[in-house]
């Protein structure tokens, strides 16, 4: 089975109204996600990494058509989501799902497991409650909250932090999703109780590996890493790096990728007292009111007479994608 | 750094009485910190670090009390769990500093930050608004932050949260603190913030002398700047070691299990583990070791009979059966 892309994004951009609408129409907007492109295999897995307000949730959801993007085009195994009417939307649906950070806002507190579970088989599959007992229960297993049967009539509340988290996984892969987007999946967890998830999420990845194809969004690039081949680098909006997760941490090429990596607390106190730390200083700019030319340029240390008058293309260097005048 | 004792903690416990029964976050904790010396106290949610940092400052909560234990501040060797009120608001700000995990909801938002760090210096050191005010913003210079006396004149919804934490640092040091304490200071910035604030307060613990207590859940951040480490959980200290030592060689299984659940930028993600379970409830926590159900070294005398602190080497101690 060769690879194929499953999913294509064209182009999306997300700009939110603020502000005093005049006439009908607002006059300024936060460009949470401005012009981003990128194609997924199946069998891939990319990461999307950047700080709160660089618009990685955003782009989640606009891929995901949670939320309606202001243009571009997104395909998943070549239908154009965005020419969908809702009913042929919630169809597809099945096919992508999502694991959200807070696992416990993201289950009804009132809904037993199995009902929670469950419903997804009686929206979209419609089979008898026996059949739907049978399939949660076996998915329970998948997801390692074992012995099952234990877990079927809890409630949410009832249950800790990492298998809250569980049933999140079991119910975003119960209808065998092909495109599947975990939106900062261990940040909610406790330290100690984040290994496992991470293992689950690998186990079930490989297991699939095949059929789907995932997106890892988090701030944290060590996680990326572990789940991850591919990432985005993202900075207000906009790409600024892609390529194998491995080479960007080896040697980040755009300077917001250096300096992201180099302000990363490592444990290990002589990796982390010896390594070279990037005298960038500042702090991310508004959405509102972004830098002319490149969104970076205010914070970087190589600025250049043209980085304040346009923004760099995304440019391939040795295999990889970086938005910088630089190269 | 030298051996003087700054700070001694011995058998503290410190309990919280809720409806549901007694909640034992802090329970037997001994430690001691140096003159200049930064430790940090490393722990999950629950585990009662911050608890521990908010009875050395006695700013608990009215279902929380310091049940037992002393907190002896030296050289006088007066104990803080002692002391009276008035005595204890003479001691915090001006002896020991503390920074909080949000700088939102630390600063009064109806002030202008200036006011708020000459707040603490009139208070504490007596001298007149405009000296203060002039104080405030030598020390927001120092703090780098660019333009300082215009940012004293804003109010905090108008800073960025990395400048709302230096703000924060600020005050906490405005009096010249021996100790400074630190409770999740970073948890609530971006990381490229995070490193700049990190860098920071270790430029200032080192330039004053002051001695740090960070408390933390992420092992990234201690690595970097503090000498020595102690692991809770559940309301007690599991290890307690000198950083390098800690992270060459972790002792306590649960150190062995924190160190290997999170996964870093140089570790393969088949290197990254877990620690099978969940931390405990403290109101019923484990009889024995509060570790054993997630150990994967228990063996009987773990479940029955609860493991002291044992000093293994000059400057590492584990309570941990496997140990003796």
């Amino acid at each position: 089975m060769g690879t194929y892309p499953l999913l294509r994004v064209e182009n999306v951009k997300k700009y939110f109204p603020i502000g005093r609408v005049l006439l009908g129409r607002s006059k300024q907007y936060v460009k949470a996600v401005d012009d981003v492109s990128f194609t997924l295999d199946v069998g891939g897995s990319l990461g999307i990494v950047g700080e709160s307000g660089s618009g990685k949730t955003t782009l989640a959801k606009v891929i995901l058509r949670l939320i309606e993007p202001t243009s571009g085009k997104v395909y998943l195994d070549g239908v154009d989501l965005y020419s969908l009417n809702n009913k042929e939307l919630r169809k597809l649906r099945p096919k992508m799902q999502m694991i959200f950070q807070d696992p416990m806002a993201s289950l009804n507190p009132r809904k037993k497991i199995i009902h929670i579970i469950g419903q997804v088989f009686k929206i979209h599959i419609g089979i008898s409650d026996v059949e739907i007992r049978e399939r949660v229960i076996d998915l329970l297993e998948k997801v390692g909250l074992t012995p099952p049967e234990l877990f079927l009539d809890r409630y949410p509340h009832e249950l800790s932090g990492g298998q809250r988290q569980r049933v999140c996984i079991a119910r975003a892969i119960a209808l065998n999703p092909k495109l599947l987007i975990a939106d900062e999946p261990v940040s909610a967890l406790d330290v100690s109780v984040r290994g496992q998830i991470v293992k689950l999420l690998l186990e079930i990845y490989e297991k699939y590996i095949n059929e789907i194809a995932y997106i890892v969004i988090s701030h944290d690039i060590a996680l990326i890493k572990s789940l991850c081949k591919d990432t985005l680098v993202m900075y207000l909006g906009k790409v600024v790096e892609k390529g194998e997760v491995r080479r960007i941490i080896e040697e980040p090429l755009h300077p917001y990728s250096q300096l992201l990596i180099s302000s990363i607390p490592l444990p290990d106190p002589e990796v982390a007292r010896n390594r070279k730390r990037i005298p960038i200083g500042g702090e991310i700019p508004s959405l509102i009111n972004p830098p002319k030319g490149c969104y970076f340029h205010p914070r970087c240390p190589y600025v250049m007479d043209k980085c304040r008058e346009k923004t760099p293309p995304l440019i391939n260097v040795d295999g990889r994608l970086v938005s910088c005048y630089l190269y | 750094m030298n051996n003087l004792k700054i700070l001694e903690i011995s058998n503290l416990r410190t309990y919280y009485y809720t409806s549901r029964g007694i909640v034992k976050a802090v329970d037997g904790v001994t430690l001691d910190l140096k003159k200049s010396e930064s430790l940090a106290i490393v722990g999950e949610s629950g585990s009662g670090k911050s608890t521990l940092a908010f009875s050395i400052m006695r700013l608990l909560p009215d279902n929380a009390q310091i049940v037992d234990g002393s907190i002896w501040l030296y050289p006088e060797k007066i104990d803080l769990v002692r002391l009276s009120n008035d005595e204890m608001r003479k001691v915090r700000g001006r002896r020991i500093g503390m920074v909080f995990q949000d700088p939102m909801t630390f600063l009064n938002p109806v002030m202008k930050v200036g006011d708020q760090i000459a707040e603490a210096i009139m208070y504490h050191q007596g001298c007149t608004q405009k000296e203060a005010r002039k104080k405030a913003v030598e020390l927001l210079e120092k703090l780098r932050i660019p333009d300082a006396s215009n940012v004293a004149l804003r109010y905090p919804h108008q800073l960025s949260g990395g400048m709302k934490q230096r703000v924060i640092v600020a005050i906490a040091v405005s009096c010249n603190p021996e100790i400074l304490i630190a409770d999740e200071p970073t948890t609530a910035l971006d990381v490229t913030v995070q490193a700049e604030v990190l860098e920071l307060l270790r430029r200032l613990i080192h330039e004053s002398g002051m001695s740090l207590i960070l408390v933390t859940h992420d092992l990234g951040i201690v690595a970097e700047i503090c000498d020595r480490i102690a692991i809770m959980y559940a309301g007690k200290i599991v290890e307690i070691a000198e950083t390098y030592s800690l992270y060459k060689s972790p002792k306590h299984p649960y150190t062995i299990g924190l160190l290997k659940a999170v996964p870093t930028i140089h570790k393969a993600s088949s290197e990254v583990g877990g620690i099978k379970g969940n931390p405990p409830d403290l109101m019923n926590p484990p009889i024995g070791c509060r570790f054993n159900p997630r150990c994967p070294y228990v063996f009987e005398k773990c479940v029955s009979e609860e493991p002291p602190l044992i000093q293994v080497s000059n400057d590492r101690a584990v309570a941990c059966w496997l140990m003796t």
